[in-house]
């Protein structure tokens, strides 16, 4: 089938609402996942690790990947391609695919209709830039159409692929663009370094050795579809849908709704056998509106992945502009397998790498989500630092894949020696903000620290708002001269460990003159 | 008239007990064997670290049993780090641990303490109306869930959580300001409210931090190294309550149980120590000052 891909570069960071000009880049564990143009200019690629990013480019705007964020961003700019055709696919936020056989007749070619989904696209730029960086692949199937609009070309913003050319011109793409790390390393390993290599094998011999995975891969690679057109209909009885009553206007009603009708629709899809790829979310309100949307996935849609984009969709609709907005609440939500395969089941790993435990959790953590909002669960990161507050960080558990293996994904300099790290033990509790505290000598005179790191009496008393405690042992100051080079982000601070006379030890630093009480060794 | 009315079921299952009957029996009893649970409930423990397993009965954390921690959490009495510390054994075993709104947890503590990071989940404060809600939802996928509730939680909602966390078998640690201590620190006192909830209802175990000590910081030397603190252990089912001994930590870093024979030795070297002064080897160490004596 001849697809239509239009993606938009660097869209997390568009949605995040960086300009062009300044170098950014959205993270996840650690590593980049979206970088702009500026940003890859100065060398920080996809999959960098984030410490690395910022020593090629020390400006660098580090931010968190925000999927559903994301989503709700590119909702509106699907919507306008609406007018265009009603098969509007979204693989990931900031792609749309289309199959073009229908639109491309209508307008006259693939050329015309690439230009008119350009311009539409642009006219919805959103609000304080300029334009997009869109581009457009046409290719005879999703892969190659996907690959086409990746690639820069020199002129314009359209790779088109003949008809019958997308093998061939797929050939010389190294196999890493299967999306397949393992299966990429593997083949690298053989010598199998391009599509074209690997799509000369045998599919007989591919199936026996990388199995089902591996056959798939080598279609792509063939340039055919990812499987072969499967003309069985689905059976009805798999669509799922809920009615909403009393009609729900928040989208964490409808998405907690939405998880529930996904794990239904997943149970019953695994009854028979079967796994999608591919699912038409639609969503009704009161007053017969409706969106419908078709997201797709190379893999198979987990329960998780569908209730994320139940959430994403609606996210997009019920805040997105007043135009698009549904007058009433949401009534009905119907999820609709819209291209289902045999599930071939993922093995699990021997010493439970994606445990049942992990899926527990996961849902656990919905189920909190949904009460509390989006993110009131984090998961603890490490970062590494001299700070307290900066070696682990607690990082929103909804950009986390919880049931996969976060360990592996830390830095060379998250382990790295940080000289004036504070040593162990460390403080269990650690204030957000700093307490004004104030540290007097016997005298009654406020303690000191001189610009050399002396301090300047001994410390006796320590004062609160709540009373005093008299010192008994003490050690420092440590000094902490940190980002010395940032004019504004220097951090200049002297700490001090101190026991109190209930025989308690705590941290006090010293910054921009005062005394601030810091962490508690609970 | 109730005779007749016997239901014309009876009849049937009398027939068929009596055939089924004589051989039902041995057959019941064969499978009560086979199929009852190999290990009973109250001895399902999840893992304590090696050298934690004196302080709790039984060598391990008993599943669906509620367990407090006493102290004044957050003022430095160690339950923070305790509570930590009996969470990292069934971390490491590749449980998962909850924990609701400690909003100052030391998340670098953690990891020093030896938790395994990715095995944890931090979770806002949920406003006290939807605490329960909240905290019965993790039962299903935590084997620990640590709480440290900024409001009273009263004894229908606690009852209902201890319920739900015998039938899934869940191990809560909950930690509550102590009877004996109320300390004058900014933590215990900050915006004129009490920064840790009570708990109207007991534990199934209950761990009161009574003394601790700092060792390794002196008058503008040294840095602290170790804490050693009392922790007196009852609860339900046991007898008087027990006392141990227990680094927390001891200067390797390691969070351990002294074992009563060891514990006399190191008094006896700290006395050598604080009568040598400053200049022998060692560092020196704080004067013991008991809380529950201190009667605050």
């Amino acid at each position: 089938m001849r697809f239509l891909v239009v993606r938009c570069d660097a869209w997390p960071l568009v949605a995040a609402g960086c300009s062009d000009e300044e170098p950014a880049v959205t993270v996840r564990q650690n590593r980049v996942v979206a970088a702009n143009a500026a940003a890859r200019a100065e060398g920080v690629q996809p999959g960098v690790r984030r410490r690395e990013s910022q020593a090629r480019c020390p400006a660098l705007v580090v931010l968190d990947e925000d999927p559903a964020n994301e989503a709700r961003l590119w909702e509106p700019m699907v919507a306008v391609l609406e007018d265009i055709t009603p098969r509007i696919e979204i693989p990931a936020p900031g792609v749309v695919a289309f199959p073009t056989r229908g639109p491309s007749r209508y307008f006259g070619g693939d050329e015309a209709l690439a230009q008119r989904v350009l311009e539409t696209l642009q006219l919805k730029t959103p609000q304080g830039r300029r334009r997009l960086n869109l581009q457009v692949g046409v290719a005879d199937g999703f892969f190659a159409a996907s690959l086409a609009s990746r690639v820069r070309p020199t002129t314009g913003s359209t790779v088109m692929i003949e008809p019958g050319q997308s093998p061939g011109w797929l050939a010389p793409y190294p196999v890493d663009t299967l999306d397949d790390v393992d299966l990429a390393a593997v083949l690298s390993r053989l010598g199998l370094k391009t599509l074209g290599a690997f799509a000369q094998l045998d599919p007989g011999d591919v199936v026996g050795r990388f199995g089902q995975a591996g056959s798939v891969a080598h279609r792509l690679a063939s340039g055919l579809d990812p499987r072969p057109a499967d003309t069985t209909a689905i059976p009805d009885d798999l669509t799922v849908s809920a009615e909403i009553d009393p009609p729900a206007l928040r989208v964490d009603q409808v998405a907690f709704l939405g998880k529930a009708l996904a794990d239904e629709l997943h149970h019953r899809l695994g009854g028979n056998g079967m796994a999608c790829t591919q699912v038409m979310i639609e969503a009704e309100s009161e007053h017969g509106e409706s969106r419908r949307r078709v997201w797709r996935h190379e893999g198979a849609l987990s329960a998780g992945a569908l209730s994320d984009r139940v959430r994403w969709q609606l996210d997009g609709w019920l805040n997105g502009d007043a135009a698009h907005r549904p007058t009433a609440g949401i009534s009905l939500l119907r999820l609709v397998p819209d291209e289902v395969v045999p599930a071939v089941g993922r093995q699990l790993g021997f010493w439970g790498d994606r445990s049942v435990d992990a899926e527990k959790v996961t849902r656990a953590v919905a189920r909190v989500q949904g009460v509390l909002g989006a993110h009131s669960v984090k998961v603890p990161e490490r970062r590494g630092g001299r700070g307290l507050r900066q070696e682990v960080v607690a990082v929103s558990a909804a950009s986390v894949d919880l049931a996969g293996d976060r360990s592996v994904d830390q830095g060379d300099l998250v382990g790295a020696p940080w000289p004036g790290r504070l040593p162990s033990p460390l403080p269990a509790r650690v204030l957000d903000r700093p307490q004004p505290v104030r540290v007097l000598d016997r005298h009654g005179e406020e303690v000191t620290i001189n610009g050399r790191g002396e301090i300047s009496a001994t410390p006796s008393t320590l004062v609160f708002d709540g009373g005093d405690q008299a010192v008994t042992a003490w050690a420092g100051p440590w000094l902490v001269d940190d980002r010395w080079w940032d004019g504004t982000r220097r951090v200049r601070q002297g700490r001090l460990q101190v026991i109190t006379e209930d025989g308690r030890a705590h941290l006090v630093t010293r910054t921009r003159q005062r005394w601030w009480f810091e962490a508690t060794y609970d | 008239m109730a005779f007749p009315l016997a239901d014309p079921g009876s009849s049937l299952r009398e027939s068929s007990a009596s055939v089924a009957g004589p051989s039902a029996a041995p057959d019941l009893a064969d499978l009560n064997v086979r199929f009852g649970p190999v290990t009973m409930a109250g001895e399902q423990r999840l893992t304590v670290r090696d050298g934690l397993t004196s302080l709790v009965p039984g060598g391990g954390l008993t599943r669906g049993t509620s367990l407090a921690i006493n102290g004044s959490p957050g003022c430095g009495d160690g339950a923070t780090t305790l509570a930590l510390a009996l969470a990292a054994g069934a971390a490491a075993t590749g449980s998962w641990v909850a924990v609701v709104g400690w909003a100052d947890l030391g998340l670098a503590a953690m990891q020093d303490v030896g938790l395994a990071l990715d095995r944890v989940v931090l979770i806002d404060a949920p406003p006290p109306q939807q605490w329960a809600t909240v905290v019965a939802a993790l039962f299903d996928a935590f084997d620990v869930i640590l709480l440290a509730p900024t409001h009273s939680v009263g004894a229908r909602d606690s009852r209902r959580l201890q319920a739900r966390s015998r039938e899934r078998g869940s191990v809560m640690i909950r930690l509550a300001a102590g009877s004996s201590t109320r300390s004058r620190h900014p933590l215990g006192s900050r915006s004129g409210q009490s920064r840790s909830g009570q708990w109207e209802d007991g534990a199934d175990l209950t761990l009161d931090i009574v003394d601790l000590e700092w060792s390794g910081l002196g008058e503008g030397h040294g840095a602290l190294d170790s804490r050693r603190v009392s922790v007196s252990v009852s609860g339900r089912r046991l007898g008087a309550p027990v006392t141990h001994r227990v680094w927390l930590p001891n200067v390797d870093g390691e969070i351990v149980v002294i074992p009563p024979e060891e514990d006399m030795a190191v008094e006896g070297i700290a006395k050598e120590d604080s009568d040598g002064g400053q200049d022998s080897g060692l560092a020196s160490v704080v004067p013991i000052r008991a809380l529950a004596a201190s009667g605050e």
